[in-house]
């Protein structure tokens, strides 16, 4: 009966420790733990708070954990966010700080609420959206905030777009979305219109895509096409740009070889007419040079080296740091960002790290950058990483310079059985044999090396999981369809 | 009616002692002895030889905190085997009148001989004549009245009113007069020649010349030979005790099994077996107790907790409205955001520490000084449950109390809070109320009642297991009173701290 007692007494004090563990563990935010979390990097925090709101589409689905200086960037800001975790964001989810913003007589004032609370993160994942981001992401934010381009029917401005104001007498029949053409070609689109402050002019507010930006110098002449009638009854009549009849735009035209390209910001007077200028005859050296020599590199192939650092924490060892090299293949994704492509085990620590005693491990720090060939080292940010065990992560840079060379697409081969000789290549090293039976070791010279067949690009070397250096060919086919490039 | 032959106590190489941190101490050994029933004996030995250990064998008197003796052999009292756990059935029946009587002095002398008596499921018109046959034909109405002699009266009368078969009493003669102890000696004599045969009446007592002539026989406790036996009252006392001087003095019982782990876990095993009774025994055995406790922890805290709350309510609101930094804008938004933190978490809070300080301290005094005056004993001897007349009452009147208090503290809260917003914003009452209500909603409500209807119970329960605990002096007494108030306020934090985070987290 005493020994019942006894018995009574320790499971009493189990069942105290456990309720007492629990408590503990709802008191120290481990409810929180339940949450999505990641990181946006920001050039400017604009007051951001601890505990401040994480919203989507205006309703509150976080909160801000963390704003500090990123260890490794000390002129980037690190947000942590916690998300509720039924609304994760997408790889391309585009995140921004609201806070109040006055963007020129063109844009308006923005974020007018935050004048009387504090400033919050902001986030839009477009409908069509692609796979969710994964937990502890590191992602690159917007510093303006992100205008949901359904509700005007307008393309999404993307990294390294041109904005710029035109001024105009009038906007003759020109409306928000209309296009802008260099030479017949569409390379933009109006953003808005709008009178001037002192209502002598209007303000119209184009973009001109990252692509087309270097045709944009600051000797452009800028016109708004409309139907124009000219001649005499003598000589009869012309009716310029009649297309414009049904849908004005605005045309540039830019002499070869004068001007400097322009910064964002730019601006410029249209004309009322396209001015009359005899265009000088096509040079025959046209005919022999490539295309487009500027954004290609010159095989179309641009391997890059990922160069990745991180800490992880012990509890009764010193911290452990984990800094690997390894290539991965720049490209574009669908959303005009450069994206590397390379494998985990280069660039996510809680993937290829144990812990001393076997858990997960408990990453504190972790830093990316990529070095390209030619000198320019870029910071970037992890977007992506399979979901299973697959080798394979997607990096975004955080500021790419301009007219930094890619892969083409068409370079990349997403189908089952590609025909022709293997070969393996590094970010520093040529095209090599290669036999996909016997890959032979991983190593930091080979890590992410882009295995291709018939001079595509099928995959990369990898290992078979995090923890086996089992050498593995990864299919780039395990790419989501959406972060392919140029989807 | 046990009027049968059988003898009421028997031993069969029965051996008892404590293990303490010295070693073993033991009491008896290999005893072989049987008690005849309807007769008068007087229990003598040294002091410290274990004359109360072989009094709380018989009467079950074990303290659930302390680790039971360890026993061999057998015991048996009316032919129910007492060791390990007392059986319930000899509650009642077997009665004791302890040393410092454990009258409940919150009731008059006649209601503790009523007390008894609807124990025994006997008429309350008994206690009368009870009181009568004891020599207190007009009690006063205060327990606290009674003068020494009085008390043993009223002990003897209350054991009479269950009619008991074995009547166990410990020193009831110890600080009386010659005269006083000779005349409750012979109350002792006549209400055992009245009931015969059916009860067996066991005086433990040093006295041996106030019951001169009065005793059938004499049980002697030898602690040096940790034997019992019987023998003649004539024969000559002395030798045992002249054989015994000079003899280191035994330890006195409650010195032993204080220590170590066991003692720990005992006591976790009485906070579970608390929590236990809380629940199973909930429904009222006296609801008249339970509704006097509701209504004293009602009234007694609520004056402290509407003063607090109010000078809260209105502080906060005065202050809010008169340090906003928007100078006069923004008023309804200050009372909103004020409103909603005094109601759902502030005054609650408030309330549960001026409940715990003013309800928890009185209620571990009150319990523990019963405790320490075996009141708590008493009520097992008369065969109540501690839980019934103690815990069930105390968990209902907190349960209730809390809640109520605290809505009080709401009201007045809210007074004060509209006072001060007139004051300061020149607010209209209906002005203030919109916008003070306007976040409260029915599930700040739910929480505040939760909040208030769990911590008090939690301290109920911890407030009487506190008090329960081994009382061996009024310093104990007075760190159970420490501790209930310290451990209470502790409970109402965590309590309110995981609710809000509930809530609002």
């Amino acid at each position: 009966m005493e020994q019942l007692r006894y018995l009574l007494g320790v499971l009493t004090l189990i069942a105290v420790g456990i309720g007492g563990w629990f408590v503990f563990r709802l008191l120290t935010e481990e409810q929180l733990s339940d949450r999505f979390h990641v990181t946006v990097r920001f050039g400017e925090a604009h007051g951001l708070r601890i505990g401040a709101d994480v919203r989507y589409r205006g309703v509150r689905v976080g909160e801000v954990l963390e704003v500090a200086i990123a260890d490794d960037d000390s002129n980037r800001v690190g947000v942590r966010l916690a998300i509720d975790p039924r609304h994760v964001p997408a790889h391309d989810s585009r995140f921004w700080i609201v806070a109040p913003r006055f963007e020129g007589l063109t844009d308006g004032a923005t974020g007018l609420d935050t004048l009387v609370r504090d400033p919050y993160v902001a986030y839009y994942t477009p409908t069509r959206s692609g796979p969710e981001l994964g937990p502890n992401s590191v992602v690159i934010g917007d510093e303006r905030p992100f205008v949901d381009p359904t509700d005007a029917g307008l393309e999404p401005e993307r990294h390294g777009d041109l904005r710029m104001t035109l001024h105009a007498h009038e906007t003759y029949g020109l409306s928000v979305g209309d296009q802008v053409r260099f030479r017949g070609i569409c390379v933009g689109d109006v953003r808005s219109v709008d009178l001037s402050k002192d209502g002598d002019h209007v303000v119209i507010a184009l973009r001109i895509t990252q692509r087309h930006r270097n045709t944009v110098t600051d000797a452009s002449a800028f016109w708004v096409a409309r139907p124009r009638l000219s001649g005499a009854l003598m000589s009869g009549l012309s009716i310029d740009d009649l297309e414009a009849m049904l849908s004005p735009y605005v045309g540039y035209r830019t002499e070869p070889g004068r001007g400097v390209p322009v910064a964002d910001g730019h601006r410029a007077i249209a004309s009322d007419a396209k001015p009359a200028v005899d265009e000088p005859s096509i040079q025959v050296a046209a005919l022999e040079a490539p295309v487009d020599p500027i954004d290609v590199a010159v095989d179309g192939l641009q391997l890059v080296e990922v160069v990745y650092e991180a800490v992880e924490q012990d509890w009764w060892t010193p911290n452990d740091r984990a800094s690997r090299h390894s290539s991965g293949v720049l490209f574009i994704d669908a959303d005009g960002r450069y994206v590397v492509a390379t494998v985990r085990t280069g660039c996510d620590a809680a993937f290829f790290m144990r812990d001393v005693f076997s858990g997960a491990p408990d990453i504190i720090s972790e830093s990316w950058s990529v070095a390209i060939p030619g000198g320019a080292v870029v910071r970037a940010g992890r977007s992506w990483i399979a979901s299973d065990k697959t080798d394979l992560a997607l990096l975004v840079l955080e500021q790419p310079p301009r007219d930094l060379p890619f892969t083409e697409p068409s370079r990349f081969d997403f189908g089952d059985e590609p025909e022709g000789e293997w070969t393996i290549r590094t970010w520093e090293t040529e095209a090599r044999p290669f036999d996909p039976k016997a890959p032979g070791p991983v190593d930091e010279n080979r890590r992410g090396a882009v295995v291709m067949r018939g001079g595509r690009i099928v995959g990369l070397l990898g290992q078979v999981d995090g923890v086996t250096q089992e050498p593995v060919v990864v299919p780039l086919q395990r790419l989501p369809v959406e972060l392919r490039p140029g989807s | 009616m046990s009027s049968d032959s059988r003898p009421a106590i028997t031993f069969e190489r029965f051996g008892i002692g404590f293990s303490t941190p010295t070693g073993e101490r033991v009491i008896l050994e290999s005893v072989d002895l049987s008690v005849e029933a309807g007769k008068l004996y007087l229990l003598i030995g040294e002091s410290g030889s274990g004359k109360s250990t072989i009094l709380r064998l018989i009467a079950g008197l074990w303290d659930t905190r302390e680790p039971l003796p360890r026993m061999r052999g057998k015991a048996r009292v009316l032919g129910e085997s007492v060791r390990g756990s007392y059986p319930e059935t000899l509650r009642g029946r077997v009665q004791a009148v302890l040393q410092d009587e454990g009258l409940l002095d919150e009731l008059s002398p006649r209601a503790n001989v009523e007390l008894g008596l609807q124990r025994a499921g006997r008429s309350k018109r008994l206690a009368l004549g009870l009181l009568s046959q004891a020599g207190l034909d007009q009690p006063p109405a205060n327990v606290a009245e009674l003068s020494g002699g009085m008390r043993k009266r009223l002990a003897v009368a209350r054991a009479m009113a269950g009619d008991p078969a074995v009547l166990v009493f410990d020193e009831p003669t110890a600080g009386l007069d010659g005269d006083s102890a000779r005349e409750i000696a012979e109350l002792i004599r006549s209400t055992q020649r009245s009931a015969g045969s059916a009860r067996t009446t066991i005086v433990i007592t040093h006295d041996l010349a106030a019951f001169e002539g009065l005793a059938d026989s004499v049980l002697q406790l030898d602690h040096r030979q940790r034997t019992l036996r019987l023998r003649n009252p004539d024969d000559p006392v002395e030798d045992g005790d002249e054989s015994t001087r000079g003899v280191e003095p035994a330890p006195a019982d409650s010195e032993v099994g204080l220590h170590g782990v066991r003692r720990f876990l005992l006591s976790f095993a009485a906070l579970a077996t608390t929590v236990g009774e809380a629940f199973t025994r909930a429904i009222p055995v006296y609801p008249a107790i339970v509704i006097r406790a509701i209504g004293r922890y009602t009234l007694e805290p609520v004056f402290f907790i509407v003063v607090g709350c109010a000078t809260v309510g209105g502080l906060a609101t005065f202050f809010a409205l008169r340090n906003n930094p928007l100078e006069g804008a923004f008023v309804a938004s200050v009372l909103t955001g004020s409103g909603k933190v005094l109601v759902s978490v502030l005054i609650p809070l408030l309330a549960g520490f001026f409940f715990t300080a003013r309800v928890a301290a009185g209620a571990a005094a009150r319990l523990g000084t019963m405790k320490r005056t075996s009141q708590v004993a008493a009520l097992r001897v008369i065969g109540i449950r501690p839980a019934d007349y103690l815990l069930v009452p105390m968990v209902w009147a907190c349960v209730i109390a809390m809640p109520v208090a605290t809505f009080c503290g709401l009201v007045m809260m809210s007074v004060f809070s509209c006072g001060a917003a007139i004051l300061v914003a020149g607010s209209t009452p209906l002005g203030w109320a919109r916008a003070f209500f306007a976040e409260v909603d029915v599930s700040d409500l739910r929480f505040v009642l939760s909040k208030t209807v769990l911590s008090g119970l939690l301290i109920a329960i911890q407030t009487y297991h506190l008090a329960m605990g081994p009382k061996r002096s009024g310093r104990d007494v007075g760190q159970s009173v420490n501790s209930a108030i310290v451990l209470g306020i502790y409970t109402v934090l965590a309590v309110h701290a995981v609710l809000t985070l509930l809530q609002f987290g």
